[in-house]
């Protein structure tokens, strides 16, 4: 019985020196227990991968899977390059300045394999990817999709990295209006439980993001297009963020809040890119 | 043989735990397989063999996912504590007793972990979706609390670390 109080009190002084450890430490901790279960989840992923692309494979012809996940990079790759290139046309010769800064950043972008989804407890919306400070990457980078941004590295360690999803109330975007050029914050709201939602990849049911301190002078209409605005040092300018889906009046009537449906589909994100900052 | 089994056990609910994705209608709840694994411990073995599952299950819990580390920690052996003070007075090897107190812990947990991130970390969520959650919660574990208890006394037995008869465990299940 005296053994039995003694491992419980050295128990809960560990938890006591758990919860007071410094900041560091508690990195060193994280990033060393994610590396090594980080195979352990690459390897089940893998499996599950498979499994679903042979039943994919069954449907399609055969080695069309292989063919399309070779492709997905380059497409990716070539559809930022179009934006690019789009954007330097339609802007006039102020921007001419900035173009050259532009071209000085150039975009890289790195394949990674989502291996964990909305973490061990599901309270926030966040993934773990397959790629970590080894490849290069580092916290505050940009993530997306074929279609547009997903969120942001907050953690990483050698081999993996932490992803918070815009769809989290605790994620902030600084946007800009493409048809106006107004600028605001956009914030997550976590998912709706509404829809069909039955999928077994889904980790979410994006609600729509809302941007709120819209000032009335602002043209903001239905279906604008809504990208990266730059600022904040976290985001690149212009990655596609999603189109405006409503825009409501607040209580107070002194500013509209715009509610933002997210560009990149939330729910099947089995592969998605980071975007490499050549500064960070 | 039992620290063991308890070791291997904890480390394959974290990672089972940390690959299956959870599930919106439900909550986000995942399934709570590290709780189960600690609740057959706080109701089959010493008090401190169940705190020390606790402690390292909570561990593994906020290491590999976003909470501040010690906060699972904290509450599974909370739990575990309380759930080791039923443990004569309950039949463990019901499946209903195995549920409800699966039901229970899960709540709970939910609750207290939510209270503490709230408290400090500044997590935002809906009283609904916290409602809807804990709820969820509850149900898994009623559920994966029986399934995860049947595979560690299979575990246990062919380890050599529980002696009972065959027979007697086909009448249990």
């Amino acid at each position: 019985m005296r053994h039995a109080t003694r491992v419980i009190c050295v128990i809960f002084l560990a938890i006591i020196v758990l919860l007071n450890l410094p900041l560091t430490a508690i990195i060193r901790v994280r990033s060393g227990v994610h590396d090594n279960v980080a195979p352990f989840q690459n390897a089940v992923s893998v499996i599950m991968n498979k499994c679903r692309e042979s039943m994919l494979v069954m449907k399609d012809s055969q080695g069309a899977m292989t063919e399309k996940k070779r492709m997905q990079e380059q497409i990716v790759n070539l559809e930022y390059q179009i934006r690019e290139l789009a954007a330097l046309e339609r802007d006039n010769e102020e921007l001419r300045t900035q173009l050259e800064f532009k071209t000085k950043e150039k975009k890289q972008l790195v394949l990674c394999e989502v291996i964990m989804r909305g973490g061990m407890s599901g309270w926030w919306q966040s993934l773990t990817l397959n790629r970590g400070s080894g490849d290069g990457i580092r916290a505050d980078m940009a993530v997306v999709t074929v279609d547009g941004l997903i969120g942001c590295t907050i953690s990483v360690s050698k081999h993996t990295a932490e992803v918070l999803l815009i769809t989290d109330p605790s994620c902030r975007v600084a946007c800009r209006f493409v048809r106006t050029g107004a600028f605001g914050v956009m914030s997550g709201r976590g998912v709706s439980m509404n829809g069909n939602a039955m999928s077994y990849e889904m980790i979410c049911e994006a609600k729509p993001n809302k941007i709120d301190y819209i000032s009335k002078g602002q043209e903001v209409q239905e279906d604008d297009e809504v990208v990266t605005s730059g600022l904040g040092g976290v985001y690149p300018e212009g990655l596609p963020v999603g189109r405006v889906a409503k825009i409501v009046e607040h209580s107070s009537r002194l500013y509209y809040i715009a509610h933002i449906l997210p560009a990149a589909n939330m729910r099947t994100m089995n592969y998605v890119f980071v975007v490499m900052d050549a500064e960070k | 043989m039992t620290w063991v089994v308890m070791t291997f056990m904890l480390l394959c609910a974290a990672v089972l735990q940390s690959i299956l994705p959870p599930f919106v209608l439900l909550a986000n709840t995942k399934l709570p397989l590290l709780l189960a694994v600690v609740l057959y411990y706080a109701l089959n073995r010493d008090l401190h063999m169940a705190v020390v599952a606790g402690f390292f299950a909570g561990c593994f819990q906020d290491i590999l996912g976003d909470a501040p580390l010690g906060y699972s920690a904290l509450c599974f052996c909370v739990i575990s504590l309380a759930t080791g003070c039923f443990r004569r007075a309950v039949m463990s090897e019901s499946v209903i007793a195995q549920s409800v107190f699966g039901a229970v812990s899960g709540a709970v947990a939910t609750l207290c972990l939510y209270f503490m991130l709230s408290g400090t970390e500044g997590l935002i969520c809906r009283t609904s979706w916290v409602v809807m959650k804990t709820f969820w919660a509850g149900i898994l574990s009623a559920i994966c609390v029986p399934a995860i208890f049947f595979v560690i006394v299979r575990l246990d037995q062919k380890v050599g670390n529980v002696e009972a008869p065959e027979g007697e465990m086909d009448e249990i299940w």
